[in-house]
C-alpha cells in the first residue's frame, strides 16, 4: 500500500485505496444505526407522498419567519398604540391651570346659573 | 388511459427515491459521522436532510438528486458547526465548560468508534491511520474530499453542492490529498 508514487498514478492509486477503505468502512455500519438509517428514510418516503397530498407545505424557516414578523408587527402596533396616547390631559396650559384651579372649577360649574338668573332677572 | 398512466408513474417515482436514499444512506452517514463526530448528532443531521430532500426535491430529475442532497446535507453540517461554536462560546463564558466536551471532537471518534470486520483484515492499519488523518482535516476540506474522491462527483457539482466557487473546491481537495498523503506517507502494507 505504497502512497509514495509520484504524479498522477501514485494520486490514483491512493485515492483508489482511500475509496477501498471508506467502502469497507460504509457497508460494516452497525446494524442498529442502519436499523434507524431505514427508519428515517421510511419516514422521508412517507413525508413525500404526505407531501402531495397537502395543499400547502411551508419549510421550517418560514414558518420561523413569519412568527418572527408577527411578534415584531404586534410590538410595533403597541408602541405606536402608546405613542399616540398624549402624555398630559391638556396640552394648552391654559386648560391646565383652568383644571387645577377648584375655585375657578366651581365658577365656570356656576356659569350657566348665572346666565339662567340674569336671563330670569332682565324678563321679571 | 392516461389516469392510469398517472397512477403507474407514481410507484416507479417512489421506489426511484427510495432507491437513491438506500444506495446514498451509509456513505452519507459516514461522513456525517466524520464531519460531526458522534452518532446522534450524525443520524440526526441525516434525517432533517432526508426529510428536507423529499420535500423540496424530490419532484426534481433524479440526476440532479445526488447533488441536492449532498447540498442539503453540507448545509446542515455547517449548521450544526455554527451552533457547536455558539454553544461553547456560551459555556465559556458562563465558565461551565464540559470536562467531557472532547466527547463531540472527531478525534475521539475515531478512538472510540467500533472496529469494523475491514479493519480486522489486511489494511488494518491504513484504515484506522486513514480514519484519522481524515478526522483531522478542516471540515471543508473533508467534505470537498469525500464528495470528490468517494462519490465521483466533479468539480462542479461539488462547488453546488458546497455553495461555492469552483476554484475553492479544486484549492480544497487538493490541500486535503496533500495532507492525507503527507499524513499516509509512511503507510506500507
Amino acid at each position: 500500500m505504497s502512497t509514495n508514487g509520484n504524479g498522477n498514478t501514485g494520486e490514483e492509486r491512493f485515492l483508489n485505496e482511500v475509496k477501498q477503505s471508506l467502502d469497507a468502512r460504509a457497508e460494516n455500519i452497525e446494524e442498529k444505526i442502519l436499523l434507524r438509517l431505514r427508519k428515517i428514510r421510511h419516514q422521508a418516503t412517507l413525508e413525500a407522498e404526505g407531501r402531495k397530498k397537502g395543499m400547502f407545505f411551508l419549510p421550517r424557516w418560514i414558518q420561523t419567519s413569519a412568527l418572527a414578523t408577527v411578534a415584531t408587527a404586534v410590538v410595533l402596533v403597541v408602541v405606536w398604540f402608546y405613542s399616540q396616547r398624549p402624555a398630559f390631559l391638556f396640552k394648552n396650559p391654559e386648560d391646565f391651570e383652568i383644571v387645577s384651579s377648584q375655585d375657578q372649577m366651581e365658577l365656570y360649574e356656576d356659569l350657566d346659573f348665572y346666565k339662567w338668573l340674569a336671563a330670569s332677572d332682565s324678563r321679571g | 388511459m392516461e389516469r392510469k398512466g398517472c397512477e403507474n408513474l407514481e410507484p416507479e417515482k417512489k421506489k426511484a427515491l427510495n432507491g437513491f436514499l438506500t444506495g446514498i444512506e451509509k456513505r452519507a452517514f459516514t461522513m456525517v459521522r466524520f464531519a460531526v463526530g458522534n452518532t446522534e448528532d450524525a443520524l440526526d443531521l441525516m434525517q432533517e436532510t432526508m426529510l428536507t430532500f423529499v420535500r423540496l426535491y424530490s419532484s426534481r430529475p433524479e440526476e440532479e438528486w445526488k447533488v441536492l442532497f449532498y447540498r442539503i446535507l453540507h448545509s446542515r453540517i455547517t449548521d450544526w458547526y455554527r451552533r457547536a461554536a455558539v454553544r461553547k462560546r456560551l459555556q465559556q463564558w458562563f465558565g461551565f465548560a464540559k470536562e467531557d466536551e472532547k466527547e463531540n471532537s472527531p478525534e475521539d471518534f475515531v478512538e472510540s468508534s467500533q472496529i469494523s470486520p475491514a479493519d480486522l483484515v489486511e489494511n488494518k492499519e491504513f484504515n484506522a491511520a486513514l480514519e484519522k488523518a481524515l478526522s483531522r482535516l478542516p471540515a471543508r476540506q473533508q467534505q470537498t474530499f469525500f464528495l470528490r474522491a468517494w462519490e465521483d462527483m466533479n468539480t462542479k457539482e461539488v462547488a453546488l453542492a458546497m455553495k461555492c466557487s469552483e476554484g475553492s473546491v479544486k484549492t480544497h481537495f487538493s490541500r486535503a490529498v496533500h495532507t492525507l498523503r503527507t499524513i499516509l506517507e509512511d503507510f506500507s502494507p
